[in-house]
């Protein structure tokens, strides 16, 4: 599904007949400068969306693979960043898909590591409190992100990390703007129980 | 609005769909501005978090962008008549069409209504059922004796000679008679 998903995409970018930036287009011919610049935003985005680094590894560098191959038909309605992700979008509902059983038996085996997360943060300027705290918040909404829906977690991720519009998410998602607020706010309720949880228990 | 604010009133300022009235509560009231920012701080702890994760493992695991620009022919729009989705279209149903021409004439001309002959060529019937025994029985075995024995005796009987038909020849003249005995014997 992949391939027809981005195509979708692409005809509805060439539909609006929209010219492609001059700028985007030298951007995506150099594949090294497309690389560097996202990676780590594609692989974030794809890592806590099915939180296995092995299988967020492959599918990363298959998006990369696929924007490269059809950058032709990028027209520039959106930031490359927002393109990028509708592809991983695309490619990770693929994989949840043909690969359900084995996805959700090493769900946990290959997650990212919360307590290394929470340990990167950077805690310069800011005084030691904060910085535990900052820790703790950033391992509290990782774990409840855990809890969610595939759905529910990629469009909370798309919106509140990738800060991307609900239009774009409805469009990368296959949705429509209305479903995709409604899993948005059952995801906030979800994260926000969490983190009272959380708190209630440090308490 | 005496209130703190809901859930939905919650998540519609996280959408940035808030009405003039929740705007209203969070000026003013502390708590809920205070769960306002105690959510915002726990998702940019997340964000920078994550980021710095994936930018260390990115770096960890470097991906070999040459050689994927090298493996990666780049895929353009398609140009001249198949650039237009209809006149594709139009050629996709064409060329099914012919196709399918192609498959149905010989299926119908083999399938036309066949003559006569041919139906009696053709006619089924149902396999034999009989049992041949491998014992024969009384009776056949002695019809198979009296046919052989038929045939020995046609066998066994003396080679006729070609010019015996001439011998056989009887006519009333007495003289002819005497010529032939005559022959018979130079022979």
């Amino acid at each position: 599904m992949p391939e027809t998903a981005i195509y979708a995409t692409m005809v509805s970018v060439r539909e609006l007949g929209l010219s492609v930036p001059e700028q985007a287009s030298t951007e995506l011919d150099d594949i090294d400068s497309l690389v560097r610049l996202y990676q780590a935003r594609v692989l974030r985005y794809v890592m806590f969306s099915i939180n296995d680094q092995d299988l967020a590894e492959t599918i990363t560098q298959d998006c990369f693979l696929k924007a490269y191959r059809g950058r032709a038909n990028f027209r520039g309605d959106c930031s490359v960043s927002t393109w990028l992700i509708s592809i991983a979008s695309n490619l990770v509902r693929d994989a949840v898909r043909t690969q359900k059983f084995r996805f959700w038996r090493s769900f946990r085996q290959n997650a990212a590591d919360v307590t290394e997360l929470a340990g990167i943060l950077p805690s310069a300027g800011s005084s030691p409190l904060a910085a535990m705290l900052a820790h703790e918040q950033a391992r509290h909404v990782q774990q409840a992100l855990t809890g969610l829906s595939p759905n529910q977690r990629a469009v909370f991720l798309m919106r509140f990390s990738e800060e991307m519009e609900l239009q774009e998410i409805a469009a990368a998602m296959d949705m429509k703007v209305n479903t995709v607020k409604t899993h948005l706010h059952r995801a906030v309720i979800a994260i926000r129980e969490q983190l009272r949880a959380e708190k209630g228990r440090a308490r | 609005m005496n209130q703190h604010l809901s859930e939905s009133e919650f998540s519609a300022y996280l959408l940035g769909a808030a009405s003039s009235a929740t705007l209203q509560h969070l000026r003013t009231c502390e708590p809920c501005r205070q769960e306002m920012e105690n959510f915002g701080g726990a998702l940019t702890a997340f964000n920078q978090a994550s980021l710095l994760y994936s930018r260390e493992h990115a770096a960890a695991r470097p991906m070999n962008s040459q050689a994927m620009a090298a493996h990666a022919p780049i895929r353009t729009r398609r140009a001249g008549l198949l650039a237009d989705p209809a006149t594709r279209w139009g050629i996709g149903v064409a060329a099914a069409a012919v196709l399918t021409f192609a498959v149905a004439l010989p299926v119908f001309l083999h399938r036309s209504v066949p003559s006569p002959s041919m139906a009696h060529n053709f006619t089924v019937t149902a396999p034999s059922t009989a049992v041949v025994s491998p014992v024969p029985d009384p009776d056949t075995i002695q019809e198979d004796n009296q046919m052989m024995a038929a045939i020995e005796t046609e066998i066994s009987q003396p080679d006729i000679s070609p010019l015996e038909s001439f011998t056989t020849f009887h006519t009333p003249v007495t003289g002819h008679h005497e010529e032939q005995q005559t022959l018979k014997k130079k022979l």
